[in-house]
């Protein structure tokens, strides 16, 4: 309801997730009934515990730092549910547009695209601030970054978390020798986070 | 428990110890043969998608050092190149501007990210297209491939109309469509082995002709054939009756796949296999390759436009627009961006072509006051005219289309001389302009894309 449950999990799995939660419930339920006609009693301390963080995390929800998770991940996108570029440039979500670039890694193929994207900030150590999605095939113990290379304009302060819309073209730099992609943005605007920041 | 019993537990678990022991050095072993392998050439593949003259995709069996691998592969002789990609894929990239004369020497190497050493791979790569073509035979028409010292190889039997001429983008065949009888049309599909990529010199080669299958016969009064770079076809017929038109897609593994469309004209695929363009009442409609299944809405491009041409795969392409006033423009069409008129004239547009990223445009133009005569240009992406040529005496025949080679940057199409009586293939130097005639009497003349790929360097897989 909250949406908690998209900043961790796919959201293919959410119904196992609450099948899950009703059938602890119910056990819980027959062995709260059955308690008394244990010979062990429940020992209160672990049920005190138990509740107390149940209530920490309801209280204080989980916060996770996309950024800090994809700078530490392995770069090998899960393959997509539906390869399917027919989309026109400007309607490719950042994460197609990574796939794209891989598949066809040729700068020039896609230079002077229109590019609309929007994804947090990804700080890698020693590596300009890129404009990323985490993608997930379950939940966030897999998560995979697809970052794209940015322009940043001059007087851009892109902080690592921070959701952004970009809006801009797709450009050829040469890094390192490298012709790479890079996304020339013509507007950059702070949005806030998704309420599905995870993408298949 | 009694001694024995005892004993017998005591022996079972030293025989699962040593069992476990046993796999757990075996792993070891495995761990460090894996370890030390090193790393090797899984498949290598003519990509036709590119925005250079030629480009190969490179699989490695893990991930490689991208620089060291461009810088220790080599090709021979020499051509501006680039290595792109990660991991385990890379592309190799011929700059745009690269002339191909001859067939290519791959030499890959390089190491992998642990600093282990790819043995020397050797390759041959010849990424030229072939030349196919219906030729005007004694006693009727044949299909036919050019072989590069010249000669002619038969691909049909003689027939006694070639109508249309459609090579797979994919380069393992050719579709056309005959005439024997009136009203009696037939597409066939002469099925090819693409021999331009190998790992022994000599077993470089022109594709190897296939089966012939024949793919649409009967009581049909037209057929319209176009392929894309996947090696996908679309094939459209009609006959007499009404509501007898069939349109459908034979996928690369030969699966037929019809389309339930509403179209008023030929339909075109995208050459990188995405989507297709189908010609409406109102203008131009850009379907995706699964129009039934797929819910989004067509984009549509209205007006008064025929499509001209594919710029490769980089999803440009050049329209023709007729105005009122009965001028027309040439524009390029570019992903995202309103089209941009790079032409604009009243002389007939008799054909266009483009390079992969639409920066060199070429239109034959027809003016017919104060005599008929044909006008190649060449204009960039901004309608600035590079170069313009006539052809004295000679004029581009009736349904030529203009077929780009980026490998070689020429041009083909058919030509014919005043009085119709001579019909020649006609090569023509994308940057000078200057043309050749080829000695046959042709209908037809269309470029077939280089293709093939080696797996495991074994076969050639079809």
């Amino acid at each position: 309801m909250s949406a908690r449950l998209d900043l961790l999990l796919n959201a293919v799995f959410h119904p196992v997730v609450a099948i899950a939660g009703v059938v602890l419930m119910v056990l819980g339920a027959i062995q709260l009934r059955s308690a008394p006609r244990l010979k062990t009693p429940l020992t209160p301390l672990s049920w005190l515990v138990s509740v107390a963080v149940a209530l920490l995390v309801l209280l204080f929800p989980p916060s996770p730092s996309f950024s800090d998770l994809a700078a530490n991940r392995s770069e090998i996108l899960p393959e997509a549910p539906r390869l399917s570029f027919f989309l026109p440039p400007e309607q490719r979500t950042l994460t197609e547009w990574v796939r794209l670039l891989r598949s066809q890694p040729d700068p020039d193929l896609h230079a002077g695209d229109p590019v609309r994207i929007s994804g947090f900030v990804l700080q890698r150590p020693g590596m300009q601030p890129q404009l990323a999605r985490l993608t997930v095939r379950c939940c966030l113990a897999d998560a995979t970054p697809a970052g794209l290379p940015i322009e940043w304009p001059a007087n851009a302060d892109p902080k690592p978390d921070e959701w952004l819309s970009i809006e801009g073209t797709m450009t050829t730099q040469t890094k390192d020798g490298l012709l790479i992609n890079v996304v020339k943005p013509r507007t950059i605007q702070s949005i806030p986070r998704p309420e599905r920041p995870l993408e298949p | 428990m009694s001694p024995k019993g005892f004993g017998s537990s005591m022996g079972k678990l030293r025989l699962l110890s040593v069992a476990l022991m046993g796999l757990g050095l075996v792993a070891l072993v495995q761990q460090q043969i894996l370890l030390r392998r090193p790393p090797r050439l899984r498949s290598v593949a003519i990509q036709s998608i590119r925005s250079g003259a030629a480009a190969l995709d490179v699989r490695f069996s893990r991930t490689m050092n991208r620089k060291s691998v461009a810088e220790n592969s080599r090709l021979v002789p020499h051509q501006p190149h680039q290595w792109f990609g990660q991991q385990d894929r890379f592309r190799l990239l011929l700059d745009p501007g690269v002339l191909i004369r001859s067939p290519q020497k791959l030499v890959l190497a390089g190491d992998d990210q642990r600093g282990l050493v790819l043995p020397n791979r050797t390759l041959w790569w010849d990424p030229r297209s072939y030349l196919v073509a219906v030729v005007v035979e004694e006693e009727g028409e044949q299909l036919k491939l050019r072989r590069k010292d010249g000669s002619w190889s038969p691909l049909s039997s003689i027939e006694q109309r070639i109508l249309q001429l459609e090579p797979l983008g994919n380069g393992e065949g050719v579709a056309f469509v005959t005439d024997n009888d009136p009203f009696k049309l037939e597409v066939l599909l002469r099925q090819l082995t693409p021999r331009a990529i190998s790992d022994q010199a000599q077993e470089l080669s022109e594709p190897f002709p296939g089966a012939l299958q024949s793919l649409a016969s009967g009581s049909l009064l037209f057929a319209h054939l176009s392929s894309n770079q996947r090696g996908e076809l679309l094939v459209q017929v009609g006959g007499i009756e009404a509501g007898s038109d069939r349109t459908w897609i034979r996928s690369v593994n030969a699966k037929r796949r019809d389309l339930n469309l509403e179209v008023a004209g030929a339909i075109r695929l995208l050459p990188d296999g995405t989507g297709m363009v189908v010609p409406s009442y109102d203008g131009l409609d850009l379907l995706s390759m699964n129009p039934d299944r797929n819910g989004n809405a067509p984009q549509s491009l209205p007006g008064s436009r025929e499509l001209k041409s594919f710029c490769s795969g980089s999803g440009r392409a050049v329209l023709l627009r007729n105005w009122p006033d009965y001028r027309r423009s040439i524009e390029l069409v570019i992903p995202g961006q309103p089209p941009r008129q790079v032409w604009l004239g009243e002389e007939g547009v008799m054909a266009t072509a483009c390079d992969n990223r639409g920066e060199n445009i070429w239109i034959v133009l027809r003016d017919a006051s104060p005599t008929l005569r044909d006008e190649l240009l060449l204009v960039d992406s901004s309608g600035s005219v590079l170069k313009r040529r006539h052809f004295p005496g000679w004029y581009l025949a009736s349904g030529a289309v203009l077929d780009v080679d980026p490998a070689t940057n020429r041009l083909l199409t058919v030509m014919t001389d005043g009085d119709g009586s001579k019909r020649r293939a006609a090569l023509i130097d994308g940057s000078s302009l200057e043309f050749e005639l080829l000695k046959p009497q042709v209908v037809l003349a269309r470029w077939l894309p280089s293709g093939g790929e080696l797996d495991e360097f074994s076969k050639v897989r079809r």
